[in-house]
């Protein structure tokens, strides 16, 4: 329950627009319900004073119907515009706020959360908490302050038609529900578990398709998304089940109140405590409370969802590691050293340490070139330096400050990074430069495209700056994204330069000249390369 | 529907016997009648179990269709072959949540059709039969909630695919600033990337809002006749009983009946996004739907003679005469192509980009049938060898294998559990992918996720190569397995292949010279 308080709790910036959307709720409830009662009322009245031959003013009551009508018509329709809109500006702003969190998670705690999964917390289940508001928190509260008035209402013409009705609202509004909802607790849990399994088996069906139909795994791979989906449908037919079963206890029992308030009722009238059109108004408005216990049984059946659902993604939000900003240091000037000092550094789940006992010194105004076999590690330099990892043990020094001291992203200020996989994000050449300096001229693109001997290519093509790339590889070939990335790094403003190899994939006279027109323009690029190219022009080779 | 109209007449009955059971003793003081309410009660219980059955009912229509549906649409898939279907990063979505989307059109839509289809009629009658004058007034109001709802709905179903284009875009955006994380964090765009997801979620929300906005008014319509019609009822009823002498007994049922009269008329107003959600998610599937059946020698699965492992037992010899090959959307894949390749050999396939690389592989691989030639594999035609079995024999690598969720284990034997693990470890081995195992605490059950977690590129195909091994592949197929690699790991490859490659027909498109090199044949096409 208290995942579900604290979502609520994030309503503060929306409260007033809360409490309007409770009143207006409430209002338009008590209309419904009156309108039901006066008619009950009126009839009776009616038929009576007919059958007696009295005078009756019924100008009164018919209008009160009319008004009843009228509000009832009117205000449900503000109730769900102001409600709905209310939470869609909290959801918007707990989305966003979500997004910073995910943004700032450490980099090996995104391993943690599949990518899908993230997507998954992000979208639907900030979805399902949507309804919590709606669907949760407005059902309860209204309930339960008509249920309090009409109770009282009740209370003043006999107590135990008052208590049979709290009774109903009790067990059909609450406890029922509830009762329900334990029985089918586990189906809720399977189904958010599944859902994500499932993707699973139909990505491998998908997109292992040609090599399942090589080796004729087809049918065993079918045949395990089929059982799968067979839990999972089984787990929704259970909820549907549980949802219909619901309905009929509440119909039920909003039945059994007609019948229990004529019990009550019909003998107290008997011995005149009670008038006729009286008894037929309570039970008339016992049925009408039909239309506040329906929501109200609703909320409490899908308060497991909602709650699993709050808990995925609080422990989003909570998730301890994410706090990568926690050091407050800050670089004042140029970043002039970095220093490694016995590193180790190993992946989660491995053994082995991919780096043991390194020390390095890089200092800003030299060029170094990093050499060694693949799977040595090089790579990860460039991770650990640009606070992508941590060290597993060991030291990483900038301007002899303990790296955990420093705030990241003021650090990352003074790198540069043009990592060996191809990120560039969907949208045109043009915005991957504005992305990183917005005032940047066109012909200082094409200056940065000309280091990277892209400016023709791109000149070429139908829109110019403004063409859209997509992903990497739609329109791009592999070495013009690697070139794109590399023009990229170049733009951004730094004191160090990482290349993780920016020559991969290019042909040998275009790599030698890209590299020796890049080390040639400034100081403090640390390259890593396993070719050749650009050895004569650096300060220092390090070999791993 | 029997049942609902069953629940109807229920319904009916119970208003009924509260009426009869209660009009008398508010006019006459006459509580003689009053024993109908134990009637009453049993109507409750009967209607109760009625529900229950019916709950029942729908949860097993709903296990059933959401069940075969995707049965259906994985058998689909699998008929129409890994080759025709532009595989999009959107498919497995089809499967799971579109899927979710569409079973509550018949549970929950079409339920609420039915029940406005039959407990309308029903009270309708009885109210007609009771006193015309209401029964008219219902029966006025109520062809006019339909008739807003479709006006309404046309409005709303536009508005709505625009939303559903909002939403995907913002879940779009969402899943690439997740796959990006680094790229964010290195140049600093978390402002830049926040500020965008802001706007997206702004305008969802204005998009939202409008949906909402409609389907609030076409809400506003229904209630607003609804409970005219209830007012409308209570008020001439009163007239009637007062001015007329009208029947109370009767009034009171009518009055009972006429909420109830539009309930369901206004479930089905609350479901009837249901309906429109089903709507979006089935256009997604389709295009998977529409495939045509694809899979090459699909029909000609079973009539072999040929005992296939006596042919392929000392080594496989390919053959191409004359061959053409199209595939499903017309495009000519090779026309007029004869070459031979020897068993057990390496050949490269060399050429430009769109030379016939890689449909010669789908044809060695039989996952494309040839239009005209002849293909033979060691001087058998293809057509008459057991294909199913011939595939076997056959490993293909492309330039970005695809892992399984799922374990190393399992991606290695692909659930067979007669493999023992010594075999996966020296098969690793024998392909220099044993760091693979050593390298994470828990081996050879080492779960990969997302991304190929932990896995590089170059071990994904080393992998993929130990599975040749594991299968004990006749015929390996790579279309430029080292395409995206460096040289180092390139080399790795090299020598991985080298190393299994004995008794084997290898068969490679290739582009790099260092791959080139290492072919015992060249084919140029």
């Amino acid at each position: 329950m208290d995942v579900v308080f604290r979502f609520l709790g994030l309503m503060k910036g929306q409260l007033l627009a809360a409490l309007l959307g409770v009143l207006v709720s409430v209002i338009a409830s008590l209309s419904s319900i009156g309108l039901m009662a006066t008619s009950g009322w009126f009839i009776t009245a009616m038929g009576v004073a007919g059958f007696t031959g009295a005078v009756l003013n019924i100008f009164i009551p018919s209008a009160m119907i009319r008004m009843f009508a009228l509000l009832r018509t009117v205000l449900r329709y503000f109730d769900r515009l102001f409600s709905h809109d209310a939470t869609f500006k909290i959801i918007s702003v707990f989305r966003l706020d979500l997004f910073t969190k995910a943004i700032d998670l450490k980099t090996q705690d995104v391993a943690i959360f599949k990518s899908s999964d993230l997507e998954r917390r992000l979208r639907s289940d900030v979805d399902k908490l949507e309804l919590a508001y709606l669907k949760q928190f407005m059902p309860i509260v209204c309930a339960f302050i008509v249920s309090v008035i009409v109770c009282s209402w009740f209370l003043s013409y006999d107590i135990y038609i008052a208590l049979s009705m709290l009774t109903i609202i009790f067990l059909a509004g609450i406890l029922i529900p509830i009762i329900i909802s334990l029985y089918v607790k586990k189906d809720v849990i399977a189904i958010s578990e599944k859902a994500n399994n499932l993707n699973d088996k139909a990505s491998d069906l998908t997109f292992g398709l040609f090599d399942l139909t090589l080796m004729d795994k087809t049918q065993i791979f079918a045949d395990k998304f089929k059982q799968e989906a067979e839990v999972l449908a089984r787990s929704h037919a259970r909820l549907n089940f549980a949802e219909g079963l619901n309905t009929a206890f509440l119909q039920a029992f909003t039945m059994l109140i007609v019948i229990a308030i004529l019990l009550i009722g019909t003998p107290l009238f008997m011995q005149s405590k009670l008038a006729a059109n009286d008894l037929i108004m309570l039970a008339i408005t016992s049925m009408a409370m039909f239309e506040v216990i329906t929501p109200l049984s609703a909320a409490f059946l899908n308060l497991a969802a909602v709650k699993i659902s709050a808990k995925r993604v609080f422990d989003l939000v909570d998730n301890k590691a994410k706090e990568e900003n926690e050091g407050l240091d800050v670089l004042k000037d140029k970043l002039t050293t970095i220093e490694f000092k016995d590193v180790d550094f190993a992946y989660q789940g491995c053994i082995k340490n991919t780096l043991s006992k390194v020390n390095l010194k890089f200092e800003c105004n030299k060029n170094y070139i990093i050499k060694g076999r693949s799977g040595i590690g090089k790579s990860t330099i460039i991770s650990l330096i640009s606070a992508i990892y941590e060290p597993s043990k060991g030291q990483i020094l900038a301007n002899n400050i303990d790296y955990s001291n420093l705030n990241k992203d003021n650090l990352r200020e003074h790198l540069s990074v043009a990592t060996q996989d191809l990120s560039l994000f969907s949208g045109n050449i043009k915005n991957i430069f504005t992305a990183i300096s917005p005032k940047i001229s066109d012909d200082e693109i094409y200056e940065l495209l000309k280091i990277v001997e892209l400016d023709e290519f791109v000149k070429s093509l139908p829109d110019k700056l403004l063409q859209f790339t997509g992903n990497t590889g739609i329109l791009l070939s592999g070495g013009q994204a690697r070139r794109l990335c590399l023009a990229r790094a170049l733009c951004k403003k730094s004191d160090f330069l990482l290349l993780d190899e920016p020559s991969e994939g290019l042909d040998l006279n275009l790599e030698q000249r890209i590299i020796n027109r890049i080390l040639n323009l400034r100081k403090g690029i640390i390259m890593i390369t396993h070719k050749d190219a650009g050895l004569e022009l650096v300060d220092e080779i390090i070999k791993l | 529907m029997v049942l609902s109209f069953v629940d109807a007449i229920f319904t009916a009955l119970f208003f009924a016997a509260l009426a009869y059971a209660i009009g008398p003793v508010v006019i006459e003081q006459d509580n003689s009648n009053l024993n109908y309410l134990y009637y009453s009660f049993i109507l409750v219980v009967l209607r109760f179990l009625l529900k229950v059955v019916m709950a029942k009912i729908n949860a097993s229509m709903s296990y059933q269709i959401e069940k075969q549906i995707r049965e259906h649409l994985v058998d689909k898939l699998i008929k129409v072959g890994p080759l025709s279907l532009a595989r999009s990063a959107k498919l497995p979505s089809v499967f799971v949540d579109a899927v979710d989307e569409i079973v509550p059109y018949f549970t929950h839509y079409l339920t609420s059709v039915r029940y406005a289809m039959s407990i309308p009629v029903v009270l309708l009658i009885a109210v007609f039969v009771a006193s015309p004058l209401q029964g008219f007034i219902l029966l006025i109001l109520c062809p006019l909630i339909p008739l807003f709802m479709v006006l309404i709905g046309k409005k709303a179903e536009r508005l709505n695919q625009r939303q559903w284009l909002q939403i995907t875009r913002l879940s779009a955006h969402f899943q690439e600033a997740m796959r990006r994380l680094v790229v964010i964090k290195l140049f600093n765009l978390k402002k830049h990337e926040i500020n965008k997801i802001y706007l997206l979620n702004k305008r969802w929300r204005v998009e939202t809002m409008q949906v909402l906005k409609v389907a609030f008014f076409s809400a506003l319509a229904l209630e607003f006749f609804a409970t005219v019609g209830v007012a409308f009822c209570a008020v001439t009823l009163g007239f009637a009983v007062y001015d007329y002498g009208f029947n109370y007994t009767l009034a009171l049922f009518i009055l009972l009946c006429a909420p109830e009269f539009f309930l369901p008329l206004r479930t089905l107003g609350q479901n009837y996004h249901a309906r429109m959600k089903a709507l979006g998610a089935a256009s997604t599937m389709v295009e998977l739907l529409n495939s045509q059946d694809k899979l090459a020698y699909s029909d000609k699965l079973k009539n072999s003679t040929c005992d296939l492992n006596k042919v392929l037992s000392e080594g496989v010899a390919i053959k191409f005469e004359d061959v053409k090959a199209v595939y499903a959307d017309g495009r000519i894949g090779i026309e007029h192509k004869s070459y031979a390749f020897k068993p057990n050999k390496i050949t490269a396939l060399v050429g430009p980009s769109g030379s016939g690389k890689t449909t010669t592989l789908m044809l060695c691989a039989a996952l494309l049938e040839k239009s005209a030639g002849r293909i033979l594999i060691n001087e058998h035609d293809i057509e008459s060898l057991d294909i199913k079995s011939l595939r076997k024999h056959i490993t293909y690598i492309p330039q970005n294998p695809y892992l399984f969720y799922g374990t190393i284990r399992s991606n290695l034997d692909l659930y067979n559990d007669n493999i023992q693990d010594e075999v996966l470890i020296e098969a690793l081995k024998k392909v220099g992918a044993n760091d693979l195992i050593e390298r994470f605490e828990d081996g050879l059950e080492h779960k990969i996720l997302d991304d190929n977690s932990g896995i590089s590129g170059g071990e994904a195909r080393l992998i993929a190569l130990a599975r040749a091994l594991i299968n004990n592949s006749k015929i390996i197929l790579l279309d430029e397995p080292t395409a995206s690699l460096d040289k180092d790991t390139q080399a790795a490859f090299i020598q991985a292949l080298l190393n299994i490659a004995d008794n084997k027909t290898v068969i490679m498109a290739a582009h790099r010279q260092e791959l080139i090199d290492v072919a015992d044949e060249i084919v140029n096409l």
